[in-house]
């Protein structure tokens, strides 16, 4: 995908703006498949440090 | 002043309301019969499901303020806010959680802590820590709260058609008893509910919102086309549009990026309400799995809110050829209730006036009870070690909502928005280094810790008392000693506190770290 194209998804002219928007939705991404790699991950670690 | 018309019959509004409570008020009791000991008042027994720690975190960090507030700033400032959702995601889910979260938790299981001042005070090993963390929090958290009480005694005077006083009265009486019986569990449990309302009814503002407009492009197409409409005053402050930045370092660019996008997306580090979830989990898993939940909560709450505020303008110029602020009468409070209202339907209204009183109810439990601990354990309890009192701890929350309360009724509405930014940035400046010392270093330095913490603090207070126009107009000391509002030029009135107070507290915590580790002790003069 290429500058154009995003530019014309979001109808938005400024990267300033749509950088922000694919930073934040990219950065709950992020969240999302963490949390879910932790769900099988076992830490042993519920006893302090 | 928020000021709200509903388009929908207050009788309804009323029985949705009173079904809401009804399940509040039953959380609050499940709360209450769950809690057998100062541990479960405190830390909801250390036991809390991740869903619930996400849930609960992001319910309290988003109040009513974060979405009529600043969705009305971004329906006047435009999208730039977006950075505002970046920040509360990158820094107030992601680093909050991974960085601070996890040893927080741990060093609070492992030494015992049950508050946010006492996991300072025995990190440090050093009472006057914990009493100085809680004085800070003292004396800045009413601010706060009144700040959350009043904005949602303003919201149910409007919607219910009920005296501001009995509103306020009301509000304050309904919260305090779930909080004061049920303690953290019932606080969480009402968080979680409560989030989920946010949640769900923020995702139906999005879809409506685009759907009304004509679709995602077509809308933000139209928002882009009205940068030609910014008006004079706000294109001589940088202003570009509504779909682009400010023009860099203008006084909107200043304002938006520094108080805005660094002094809340920052400051959420370290709120002492938030910062005490950490200790509710039992393993580190709880915390990585609550990221799952967070994440997706803040983009939902404020990413929503700035996109939808600044759409209003397209929404508004096609109705009636105004622009959102205008169409408000000038009032950037109402742009987002008065967008409601003329816009949905009926039952969406309904949906979005829960989402609020939601909103602020799960921040005004969360901070009467962090204020209730702070006051009846960590200042005057006389048992700060192994079994605080929970009877002592509940005469502290009585104590704290009557005092916020009373700060309620004698604040003037100018100060309002102001006393959020206030308490964010004095919490950020004062405890970020020293806290996220504390939690990391196995035998961290008091003294160095104690300087950090009162060289952010100081600094803090003199930046928003003598620069930061926006508060030191309104607190008067600089006219008072230099016959001026801000002692000096611009751009610095512009520049957040936190910017200045957080670097500094940084700066002497590192500076005397490593001055100690050059030097021995009895070289540099250093001793604890």
């Amino acid at each position: 995908m290429n500058y154009r194209e995003v530019h014309f998804m979001f109808g938005i002219t400024d990267p300033g703006i749509w950088v922000g928007y694919v930073l934040a939705i990219g950065l709950t991404i992020v969240c999302v498949l963490y949390g879910l790699f932790s769900r099988s991950q076992n830490d042993g670690d519920n006893n302090g440090r | 002043m928020m000021v709200i018309i509903m388009a929908v019959d207050t009788s309804i509004f009323a029985i949705v309301t009173l079904v809401y409570l009804v399940i509040v008020l039953a959380l609050g009791y499940y709360g209450y019969k769950k809690t057998a000991g100062s541990e479960d008042y405190m830390l909801a027994g250390r036991k809390s499901h991740p869903v619930i720690l996400a849930l609960s975190y992001g319910a309290t960090f988003i109040s009513t303020s974060a979405i009529v507030g600043f969705g009305g700033i971004s329906a006047q400032l435009g999208m730039g806010l977006v950075w505002l959702t970046v920040f509360c995601i990158g820094v107030g889910i992601l680093i909050a959680f991974i960085v601070f979260g996890r040893p927080t938790r741990r060093r609070g299981q492992e030494l015992g802590a049950f508050t946010f001042p006492d996991l300072f005070g025995k990190c440090f090993k050093s009472p006057f820590m914990q009493k100085i963390c809680g004085f800070i929090i003292i004396v800045s958290m009413p601010l706060y709260t009144a700040a959350v009480l009043i904005g949602g005694a303003r919201f149910i005077e409007a919607t219910l058609e009920l005296p501001y006083d009995v509103s306020l009265l009301a509000f304050a009486i309904v919260v305090a008893a779930y909080v004061l019986f049920g303690g953290l569990i019932a606080v969480m449990y009402t968080d979680a509910f409560q989030g989920a309302i946010m949640f769900v009814g923020m995702a139906i503002l999005l879809i409506i919102t685009y759907s009304l407009l004509g679709g995602v492009t077509v809308a933000n197409t139209a928002l882009d086309n009205l940068s030609s409409m910014v008006p004079a005053a706000l294109a001589a402050g940088g202003m570009t549009g509504w779909a682009s930045m400010p023009e860099f370092l203008s006084p909107i660019w200043l304002t938006m990026i520094t108080t805005m996008v660094l002094g809340v997306g920052i400051g959420v580090l370290a709120q002492p309400q938030l910062a005490v979830r950490f200790m509710t989990v039992q393993d580190d898993k709880s915390i990585r799995r609550a990221i799952m939940v967070g994440g997706p909560f803040i983009l939902m709450m404020l990413g929503v809110a700035f996109t939808v505020g600044p759409l209003t303008n397209v929404y508004f110029m096609e109705q009636s050829g105004q622009l959102a602020l205008e169409a408000a009468g000038g009032n950037v409070d109402s742009v987002i209730p008065l967008y409601i209202n003329a816009s949905m339907p009926d039952f969406f209204v309904v949906i979005f006036m829960l989402t609020l009183l939601a909103a602020a109810m799960s921040t005004l439990s969360s901070l009467i009870h962090t204020m209730g601990t702070t006051i009846g354990y960590d200042l005057f309890s006389r048992h700060t070690t192994i079994h605080p009192s929970m009877r002592g701890i509940q005469v502290g929350t009585i104590v704290m909502i009557i005092i916020s309360t009373i700060v309620a009724y004698l604040l003037p509405g100018s100060i309002i928005a102001r006393a959020t930014v206030i308490f964010m940035g004095l919490c950020a400046a004062s405890f970020i280094p020293a806290f996220l010392y504390a939690i990391y270093s196995k035998k961290p330095w008091t003294t160095a810790a104690l300087l950090s913490l009162l060289s952010g603090a100081i600094s803090w207070f003199l930046w928003t008392a003598l620069v930061h126009v926006k508060e030191s107009s309104v607190l008067g000391i600089s006219q008072a000693l230099f016959g001026v509002n801000a002692v000096l030029p611009m751009p610095w009135q512009n520049v957040d506190p936190i910017i200045i107070g957080l670097p500094i507290s940084a700066v002497v915590l590192g500076v005397l770290l490593l001055v100690r580790r050059c030097c021995p002790p009895s070289l540099s003069g250093i001793k604890e």
